[in-house]
Order: C-alpha cells, then sequence, then structure tokens
C-alpha cells in the first residue's frame, strides 16, 4: 500500500538533498576558484618581491623557500638566481602569465613576470597539491555543516510530515472505529480546511442515508405490521365464508391461496426487517449450526413429507458437535435454514431428494443445502438473491413464491459475514446453496454490511 | 579530491539507482504488489543489492589478478561480460513482460521477472560498487585526504539516490499511458547503453576491429560538462561514437522496442487499462 | 497471442547469437592483425603522468602500457578517446587507442584530476 506519509517525506527529503548538496558543490567550486585567484595574486605579489631583490647577493642563491614555493631569476637566457628547489632549466615559458608544469616529481602552478624596469625575467612556482589540500580544507568547513544537517532535516521532515497528516489519520481511525450500523455524525473535532469538506460530506451522505433507511424500513415494516391486522380478518371472513358457499369450488380455493401467499410475504417481510443489522449486534451469541438445522427440518418435516421428499443432515461429528459453532444470532439463522429448506422442497419435485450438510474447514463452517430439482440457469445465478426476483415457470415447475426467500437468506448471511453461493448440487440436476460462515461469524461484519 | 569523489560516486550511484527506480516503477505497473508476492519484491531488491556488493567486494579484492589477465586487459573482457549479461537480461525482461495488465497472466512469469531484474541489479552494483570500492579503498588507506573523499562520497551518493527518488516518483506520478511508455523507452535506452558500452569496452581492449567515429556532438553537448556527464549516466551519451558503438545501440533499442510491451505501450489502449 | 511473440522471441534470441558469434569471429582476426601496433609507454608517479605529452602518427593503432608506480589507484579517462580504465596501485596495464585523426586529446586520472593531466597529439 503506498503511503502519503512515506511519498511527502521520501520525496521533500530528496529534493531538500539534491538541491543542498548541488549548492554545496557549486559553493565548493566557486569558492576553490576564488582560492585559486587568492593563491595566484600571492605568486604575483612574491613575483614583484624577487624583482626587486639585489640578485647579486650571493645568499640569495641559497635561498630555501620551504616545500611549496620555488623561483628562478633569469636574464638573457642565463639564471641568476634560484630558489634550492628550483630545476636548472626555465620553469616556464619566457612569456608573461601564468601556466602549469612538472618538476621534482610535483605538479607546480608557475608565473612568469617580465620586469621592464630590471629587465629580468621572474618565475614563480608554487606546488599544486599542497596549495589544493591548503584551500580545500578551508572550503570543506563551510561544506560539511551542511551535509551533517541533512539526516536531522530528514528527521525533521519525517516528524513533521507526520504531524501534518496526523488529522488524517484520525478522521480514518474515527471512520474505522464507527460500527456499520452507526449512522450518527462524525465527531471530528480536529477542524482542518482541507479535511472540513470531507467530514461535512460524510456527515451528509451518512445523514440522507439514516433517514433513507429509516423511511423505508419503517415504511416496510409499518406497511407489513398494518397489513397483518386485515389479512387476519380476510383469513376469518373466509372461514366463515365456507359455511356459506361451496369451499370446493376453484375460485373459492384460490381465493385462499391467494390470501396465503399474502400472509406468507408479510411474514417474510417482517422477518427481514427484524432482522436488521442494530438488533442484531445486540442479539449476537455463540450458535451451533447443526442444532439449527435440525429444528428447522422438524419444523418443516410435514412440508417435506407431503410432497414424499426425502431429507438428509450429514454432518461430521467426528470432533464433536463444537465444531459447528459460530457467533450468530440464532433467530435470523433458523429464518436463513428455513428459508434454504422452504425453497429446496419448493422446487423440488414429488420424491426428491434433499440434503442438508454441514463442514468445518481451518476457521470456515460451511452450510449447503442441495436438491435434485430443476436446478438453475447460470444466467440466473446473479440475481436470484435480489428482493421480488421470481425466476419463470420452466425452472419453478410452475410453482411461484414471494421472491423475498433468497433475499433474506443473503441479508442474513452479510450479517454474519458469510458468503452464499450458488453451484449445482452433487445430483444429477437440482442446485446446491452454500453459505460460508467463519466462526467468529457476526463479530466482523461490520466492514462489510453497508 | 572532494569533486572527483562527487563525481565518480554521483556517476556511478545514478546508473544503478536508474536501474532501480525502472525496476520498481515496472514493478508497481504490473501490480505485482497486489500479488502475494509482496515479500518477495522486497526480497528480490535487498538480495540483489547484498549480492551485488558481495561480488563488488571480490571484484575489488581480486583487481590486479583480473586487470592482469588477457594480456592485461582482463578488466576489459570482464566488464564487457558483464555488461552483455546486463544487456541480454534487459531484452529478456523486456520480452517477459506480459503484453496484458492481468495478474495471473503475470504470475507464472513472475519468477523469471523477478529473476531478470535481480540478476541485473546486482550486476550494476557490482560494475558501479567495484569502481567505487577502488576510489575509496585504494585511496583512503594511504591515509590520504580522508574527509573530503568521505564529504565528496556522501555528496554524492546523495544527489544520486535523490535523483533515483524523483525519478522513480515521476515515472510513478504519470498516468498509467506515459507511465508505461517512459518506462519502456527507457529501458530500451538503457538496454542500448549496455550493448554499446560492451562494444567500446571490447574496442579498448583490442578484441574488436576499429571502426571510424559515427558523428561529433562535442560542440553541441561536451561529455566533461554538467549535462554531458549526467547524459552519460543516464542513456550513454558520447560525443564520439564509433559506428559498431552506434550500431550495438540502435540493436539494443530496436529489439526492446519490438517487444510485445512495447507495442502495447504505443497501441491506443483499447481499454484494456482498467 | 503467445505463439507469434515466442516465435519472434526465437528469432531476437537468433539475432544476438549471431551477433555474438560475429563478435567472437572479429575478435579472433583482429588478435592476428595485433603484432602491428604500435606500443609506448606511460608511466604515473606522485599522481603525473610521465610523459605528459605523447606524440603519435595519425591512423594507427597504438597500445599504451602504463605503469602505475603509485600505491594508490589511478584512473585514466579521457572523453576526446573515449577510454576510461582503473589502474590499481603499483601495476601496470595496456590501453588501446586509435586509429586516431591529426589533434590533441586531453586524458587524465580520474581520481587525481587537479596533477594527473595529459595530452596524445596526434601528427
Amino acid at each position: 500500500m503506498r503511503s502519503i506519509r512515506v511519498f511527502l517525506a521520501t520525496s521533500i527529503v530528496s529534493l531538500l538533498t539534491l538541491f543542498n548538496f548541488v549548492a554545496a558543490v557549486q559553493g565548493y567550486q566557486s569558492s576553490m576558484r576564488e582560492a585559486d585567484a587568492l593563491f595566484d595574486n600571492q605568486m604575483l605579489d612574491l613575483a614583484l618581491l624577487v624583482s626587486n631583490l639585489d640578485v647579486s647577493d650571493e645568499r640569495l642563491r641559497s635561498l630555501q623557500l620551504g616545500d611549496d614555493l620555488a623561483f628562478q631569476v633569469w636574464q638573457n637566457d642565463k639564471l641568476l638566481a634560484a630558489s634550492a628547489n628550483a630545476p636548472s632549466v626555465a620553469l616556464h615559458e619566457f612569456a608573461d602569465g601564468y601556466d602549469y608544469a612538472n618538476f621534482n616529481s610535483y605538479r607546480w602552478r608557475t608565473l612568469a613576470r617580465f620586469d621592464q624596469v630590471h629587465e629580468k625575467w621572474v618565475f614563480i612556482a608554487e606546488r599544486m597539491d599542497l596549495r589544493f589540500v591548503l584551500a580545500e580544507n578551508v572550503v570543506l568547513q563551510s561544506v560539511g555543516p551542511l551535509l551533517l544537517g541533512i539526516p536531522l532535516v530528514g528527521l525533521l521532515v519525517w516528524a513533521f510530515v507526520s504531524r501534518g497528516l496526523a488529522p488524517l489519520r484520525k478522521l480514518s481511525s474515527v471512520l474505522k472505529a464507527k460500527p456499520a450500523n452507526d449512522l450518527t455524525p462524525i465527531d471530528f473535532g480536529d477542524s482542518r480546511l482541507e479535511l472540513d469538506q470531507v467530514v461535512a460530506s460524510i456527515n451528509g451522505f451518512v445523514a440522507r442515508l439514516g433517514s433513507a433507511m429509516d423511511r423505508e424500513k419503517s415504511f416496510s415494516a409499518d406497511a407489513a405490521h398494518e397489513l397483518r391486522t386485515p389479512i387476519s380478518a380476510l383469513k376469518i371472513q373466509l372461514h366463515n365464508l365456507a359455511s356459506t358457499v361451496d369451499a370446493e369450488t376453484d375460485a373459492y380455493r384460490e381465493l385462499q391461496q391467494g390470501i396465503d401467499r399474502m400472509q406468507h410475504l408479510i411474514e417474510q417481510l417482517l422477518a427481514l426487517y427484524r432482522s436488521s443489522a442494530e438488533q442484531f449486534n445486540a442479539k449476537a451469541r455463540p450458535v451451533n449450526l447443526l442444532d439449527i438445522a435440525q429444528d428447522a427440518v422438524a419444523r418443516l418435516y410435514p412440508e417435506f413429507e407431503r410432497k414424499n421428499q426425502q431429507i438428509a443432515i450429514e454432518g461430521d461429528e467426528q470432533l464433536g458437535r463444537e465444531i459447528f459453532t459460530i457467533y450468530g444470532e440464532p433467530f435470523a439463522l433458523e429464518t436463513l435454514l428455513t428459508n434454504l429448506l422452504t425453497n429446496a422442497s419448493r422446487y423440488t419435485p414429488l420424491n426428491g431428494q434433499i440434503v442438508v450438510s454441514l463442514l468445518r474447514h481451518s476457521d470456515k463452517v460451511i452450510l449447503s443445502v442441495e436438491d435434485d430439482g430443476e436446478g438453475i440457469a447460470l444466467d440466473d445465478r446473479a440475481r436470484i438473491f435480489d428482493r421480488f426476483t421470481r425466476l419463470s415457470g420452466a425452472q419453478t415447475g410452475g410453482v411461484s413464491g414471494c421472491g423475498l426467500g433468497l433475499a433474506i437468506v443473503r441479508h442474513v448471511a452479510d450479517l454474519h459475514g458469510a458468503l452464499v453461493k450458488v453451484t449445482s448440487s452433487r445430483f444429477d440436476t437440482g442446485t446446491a446453496f452454500i453459505v460460508e460462515f467463519t466462526i467468529e461469524g457476526a463479530v466482523n461484519n461490520g466492514k462489510k454490511d453497508e | 579530491m572532494f569533486l572527483n569523489a562527487v563525481v565518480i560516486v554521483l556517476q556511478e550511484i545514478l546508473e544503478a539507482a536508474l536501474i532501480l527506480s525502472l525496476f520498481l516503477a515496472f514493478v508497481r505497473y504490473l501490480n505485482l504488489e497486489n500479488n502475494d508476492s509482496v515479500l518477495r519484491r522486497r526480497i528480490w531488491v535487498t538480495l540483489s543489492i547484498i549480492f551485488g556488493i558481495l561480488l563488488a567486494w571480490t571484484y575489488s579484492h581480486n583487481f590486479s589478478r583480473i586487470s592482469d589477465s588477457f594480456d592485461y586487459v582482463g578488466l576489459e573482457i570482464t566488464n564487457a561480460s558483464i555488461h552483455s549479461i546486463s544487456c541480454f537480461f534487459l531484452v529478456l525482461f523486456a520480452w517477459l513482460l506480459p503484453p496484458q495488465q492481468l495478474i495471473f497472466d503475470v504470475s507464472h512469469r513472475l519468477l523469471a521477472l523477478t529473476l531478470c531484474m535481480g540478476i541485473v541489479v546486482m550486476l550494476a552494483i557490482l560494475r558501479e560498487g567495484s569502481e567505487i570500492m577502488q576510489l575509496v579503498g585504494g585511496i583512503l588507506n594511504q591515509g590520504q585526504a580522508g574527509p573530503p573523499i568521505f564529504y565528496g562520497g556522501v555528496v554524492g551518493a546523495g544527489i544520486g539516490v535523490s535523483i533515483g527518488v524523483l525519478l522513480y516518483y515521476a515515472l510513478t506520478g504519470l498516468s498509467k499511458e506515459r507511465s508505461l511508455r517512459t518506462c519502456v523507452l527507457l529501458l530500451a535506452l538503457t538496454t542500448g547503453n549496455m550493448a554499446a558500452q560492451t562494444i567500446l569496452l571490447l574496442n579498448q581492449a583490442d578484441w574488436l576491429p576499429f571502426t571510424p567515429t559515427a558523428w561529433d556532438t562535442g560542440g553541441l553537448l561536451s561529455e566533461s560538462s554538467v549535462l554531458g556527464q549526467l547524459a552519460y549516466a543516464l542513456i550513454g551519451y558520447e560525443a564520439t561514437p564509433s559506428i559498431m558503438q552506434v550500431g550495438a545501440y540502435t540493436l539494443g533499442l530496436v529489439i526492446v522496442l519490438l517487444s510485445p510491451i512495447s507495442r502495447l505501450a504505443w497501441s491506443t489502449w483499447h481499454g484494456k487499462a482498467s | 497471442m503467445s505463439e507469434p511473440a515466442a516465435t519472434t522471441k526465437l528469432r531476437n534470441t537468433g539475432i544476438i547469437l549471431s551477433v555474438i558469434i560475429l563478435l567472437v569471429a572479429v575478435s579472433f582476426i583482429a588478435q592476428l592483425a595485433r603484432a602491428e601496433t604500435l606500443e609506448i609507454e606511460l608511466r604515473i608517479r606522485d599522481h603525473l603522468f610521465f610523459p605528459d605529452t605523447l606524440v603519435i602518427p595519425a591512423n594507427q593503432k597504438v597500445r599504451i602500457r602504463i605503469f602505475n608506480e603509485d600505491p594508490t589507484p589511478e584512473e585514466f579517462e579521457s572523453f576526446e578517446l573515449n577510454r576510461e580504465k582503473i589502474i590499481a596501485g603499483n601495476s601496470q596495464t595496456v590501453i588501446f587507442i586509435g586509429p586516431l585523426k591529426e589533434g590533441e586529446y586531453f586524458f587524465f586520472g580520474e581520481f587525481f584530476p587537479k596533477t594527473a593531466q595529459g595530452v596524445v597529439i596526434v601528427e
């Protein structure tokens, strides 16, 4: 993952280093040029001095100038005087100006100056290496601190960048700590020009989302609740009607089925909204999926029996029943299983087979419900979990549901951080619904649920 | 001594930093960091640097023996081998790069790509490191000019690493298309550079016959100028290359530019990128 | 998709291989011609080149045998000659230059450029 902090710190330190060091090199070069000019000037002064000396003085011939300097005085191609370390030949051309020469195993800076008054040539030589080392040591005194400062600057940049990004880190930790179902505005006291818009926008979204969800929830829940009473009344009325009209007519039976379907739809709707996130987290506790599966099968047994379907539960209990325990909400899980089983029974023909199996795989509990019914076409598999989706008659065998069952399955699975998949069953035909729970179940559902 | 150390260390570090930045930019392009190879990615950089330094150390320690071999042109032969091997793996790298951005398409070539990058970086460190070791080791052992060389080395390394880091951010900061194009182009130039260097070294050793100078751009951009040295380190600029060098450079350049990845880089990106 | 790429790759490997073979063949021919090469000596002492001026004939290949008599290494470098080579302390080495056109070609020791300077004069 790329980090803003690393990017800022390294790019700033790199830029600082680059410019600082290039400036240091520039400073070094210009200082060295200055030093060079200074040394050259001194040589000129020395040349003036030497040209005014009395060359007839014998003491001048054996004068020791030290290692780093040499001189010669020439007149008419004759060496009048020289320092002890000067070569016997002319160390420079007989032309005014500066040059370089190699003698005595060293490289020398040389100066030739023609003295008009005394009509003689004065040559001065200065050792390059010593002069260079001298100049360099002086110049480096000023460059050194610049280099040693860079690590310090680096640390400071890191500290300041970290400090500057602290509000952003704080905001992200506030957002991370916020439960998925908490739709209250973020309280982010640390106001910053760059972040205020982000916080304001998030809070705006959260508020709109919250009110929209509230509206939807209350509408559906209220509508379902309000519809319950008239449906119950309707059922009673229908029951009463049976005593006055012929209950065996098709019209009467269809009316009865219609009312039953409507009641089922409303119960399902209520189940969907009962298991919403905030209620869910409060009720979650360790639940054994095998228990839930057995209860559900027992409860729905009459329905399987009516269609003469075989129902089996497979669960490898070798490691004990506890291996199927996950952290979740029992009622919601029961609804999930009930819906999967009802679904299987409904879309499996008479004398069909249904298998519920449980598997433990590392930290996963995998629940599958398989049947040998018609199966679901590949194209349809993605959308069957959408609310109010019903497939065409051919695949459902003419059976009609309310289109909410699998939406509830998906919803409950999401609440548990579980994954729902549809594949083909182990039989020649038919569908397998696979729900992969993690044993933490509801603990980490917050991030996935919106 | 300060300035020499700056120039030498900068040149060497810059060449190695360029290659490393280039590869890291490629890795980022390939989205390899999203794969499960995050650890391996960090490791190949560290490992190849360590191996490179070890090799450089070995090279420096056997310097005289290598130098005296092949009738005193052992250095040229060794360096030419190093350059041509680098060149080969750069070409291989370019041709192994998948022409799609899909991760699963990459994963089976991942090892080979990583190996190519590792070898090239290792050889770059070997080449550049051994020269720095010669300078620092040889001169410091004589007890001369310690601080100036040290300061110079630090300044040179600082400038080189900074340019490398900024180059990496520049490459990764571009849009995906431009980043890929620039990376491929730099890869091609680096490959051409290596090929031309190989020829030059063999010429210097008299293992290859003389060919006349192709052109002289010394008046336009002198090799001794700062810009000229930068161009030398980055794309192998020579003011007076021989015809054979130009040929080798072009060959390396073209082989990389013929690779599927560069065809992808210059295709019109038919919505392949996400 | 992968098959044409593979054949192109094969073809390119072929190109590289034939170039290498060519290089090796040419180098053998070059080895045979080596005897006619002119040889001159260059010494490095106290970070100075002796002599600091090398005069060589034009259009002639020259083998420069460099003796480094200093304990420190030196790098013979010349932008004009396109040459660059490290010489370890107290050792000798060989650099081939030319054939060259008439002119002055400066060289220097990269490790001690303030003092180690010289020029090749081609006449």
